[in-house]
């Protein structure tokens, strides 16, 4: 119920907020791209401290640039794919309890960014409120990340191990779901 | 100690970040988001009087057109006169049912930031009000309001009004970069709000009355002074600010105040509603500059797990501030001196 409806407006701006809080919060709002940045979150935080020193500016990196070609892009491609099933990669990692190589992790960070950057391209009337709106994106997306790498970097001990591979199921679950509504409409 | 520090640094770098991009690109954008005002006065059983009152952004109108419904009839056409920091408009008309029920519309909102507020006092002493939002640029008068739907809508406001006063949250971020701890920053976060609820409230009542563009003025200088205070404690230098700066904190706050007070004393409210309306707004304002600091510092936390940040960022961090702080103060002086900001 929650996937379905959202994925439908899953691009609408939202409205009367400015162009830097839509965008700060447009990560936030939008399902596919919070599933997205949650899952790599999560397996860039329990994947230790290089991964973290790695994929986060590595996310930041491909988001940034993917927000900056935005005008040059005239059809933007849907990236609601892309984003569930880098969520779902990445979160499967984290459930199964299994050490990805960095490069795996950085690749998936790569992934995400690109994906939520293309899917976030800013709608704005002007240059500057594009500008704003990108940015404030970008900081929304890799505050995200980080506080998200943080928590997994933390949870040390055996019960918080267990609620972060919980938690990664759950993204799991969400991103075949959402896998899963993407096929059938597009198959309608 | 030395965690909370470095926690604090990168706060600053975050604040620095989100205050820049709101205030460099949008230089506009610095001064609080004040909102439009209507106001309709019933003055016989068929007739009321229409206030209409928008300020101007950077000395534009604000592009929004009041639209009253088809049931409505002019009785005097619209008339507008300019005053300092807006346009008023007066008209009459004559309305059905007491205008319950009847929408207005604000055309052009919702491609706005701005709210608008809406007051209808009606003879036999009802009274509505109400904040419309640009996502739903439409206000259908009521029959009767509570008192809580009121009191509500005044904590929004409160909220969007410190959540878009970039210089009062850049404030509050060069004040974490001076405090060294959790119970100085409670101290310091405490002695602000007490201070500018204290001139809020006296500002807003009446009793005490300063000029808006000396205020921001001097807000802005507030905001400089502490940054470079902030360079001097990496200095390693010792001054009033540096050892004690919640009493940094009141001060300015008192000063702050003023600039809060700007959006609820522009609109002339009716005194019956004053209290409410003013203990509400004050919460929201609490509430938008706690979210801030908390959203700031959870990020800040989380950064100094992963980053190392050094000396020279926390001084990059008290320059950026202040740099931004010494635009504004710039900008701000020029339009008092040099474009009649004071009238």
């Amino acid at each position: 119920m929650w996937l379905a409806p959202q994925g439908a407006h899953a691009h609408g701006a939202i409205e009367g907020v400015g162009d830097f809080y839509a965008g700060l919060l447009h990560p936030f709002v939008v399902p596919a791209e919070l599933l997205a940045l949650l899952a790599i979150g999560l397996l860039i935080g329990r994947s230790g401290l290089a991964a973290c020193r790695l994929g986060i500016p590595i996310l930041a990196g491909a988001m940034a640039a993917a927000l900056a070609s935005a005008p040059a892009i005239t059809e933007a491609p849907d990236m609601t794919i892309a984003l569930a099933a880098a969520a779902l990669v990445s979160a499967a990692i984290v459930t199964t309890g299994l050490r990805a190589p960095r490069w795996i992790t950085a690749c998936l960070a790569m992934v995400a960014g690109l994906a939520v950057g293309i899917d976030a391209a800013p709608e704005a009337n002007s240059r500057f409120a594009a500008l704003l709106n990108g940015a404030a994106t970008l900081l929304g997306g890799v505050a995200l990340v980080t506080i998200i790498a943080a928590l997994g970097l933390r949870a040390e001990k055996h019960w918080q191990r267990i609620g972060t591979q919980v938690a990664a199921s759950w993204i799991v679950a969400s991103a075949v779901l959402y896998l899963a509504l993407q096929l059938v409409s597009s198959t309608r | 100690m030395a965690g909370f520090a470095r926690c604090l640094v990168a706060a600053h770098l975050l604040a620095v970040a989100v205050v820049a991009m709101l205030g460099l690109i949008l230089p506009a954008a610095a001064h609080e988001i004040r909102p439009a005002y209507l106001q309709i006065d019933q003055t016989d059983a068929r007739h009321f009087n229409i206030l209409w009152k928008t300020p101007l952004m950077s000395g534009m109108p604000l592009p929004v057109v009041l639209k009253l419904p088809d049931s409505v009839t002019h009785v005097l056409e619209p008339q507008e006169r300019p005053l300092p920091g807006s346009i008023l408009q007066k008209r009459i008309i004559s309305a059905p049912n007491d205008l319950a029920g009847l929408r207005i519309e604000f055309v052009g909102l919702q491609a706005t930031i701005t709210d608008v507020l809406v007051r209808v006092n009606w003879l036999d002493g009802r009274q509505a009000s109400a904040i419309v939002r640009p996502s739903q640029p439409w206000y259908v008068v009521p029959a009767e309001q509570s008192r809580w739907s009121v009191a509500f809508d005044y904590l929004k406001l409160g909220v969007r009004h410190i959540l878009y006063g970039l210089d009062h949250l850049l404030f509050v971020a060069s004040l974490m970069l001076i405090v060294r701890n959790w119970r100085v920053l409670v101290k310091t976060i405490t002695a602000f709000t007490i201070a500018h609820s204290i001139t809020l409230g006296l500002a807003t009542f009446g009793l005490v009355a300063l000029p808006g563009p000396p205020v921001e003025a001097l807000v802005a200088l507030s905001i400089l002074l502490v940054a470079a205070e902030a360079v001097r404690m990496e200095r390693g230098e010792k001054s009033l600010t540096i050892t004690w700066p919640w009493v940094v904190a009141f001060g300015f706050g008192l000063l702050h105040g003023f600039g809060f007070a700007g959006a609820m004393t522009d609109l002339g409210l009716p005194r019956q509603d004053l209290p409410l309306a003013l203990l509400f707004f004050n919460i929201g304002v609490e509430i938008g500059q706690l979210t801030f600091i908390a959203a700031i510092l959870a990020v800040a936390y989380s950064a100094r797990l992963i980053f190392t940040l050094g000396k020279p960022v926390r001084i990059a961090a008290a320059y950026g501030i202040g740099t931004i702080a010494a635009f504004w103060a710039v900008e701000r002086l020029d339009a008092i001196f040099f474009s009649g900001g004071l009238m």
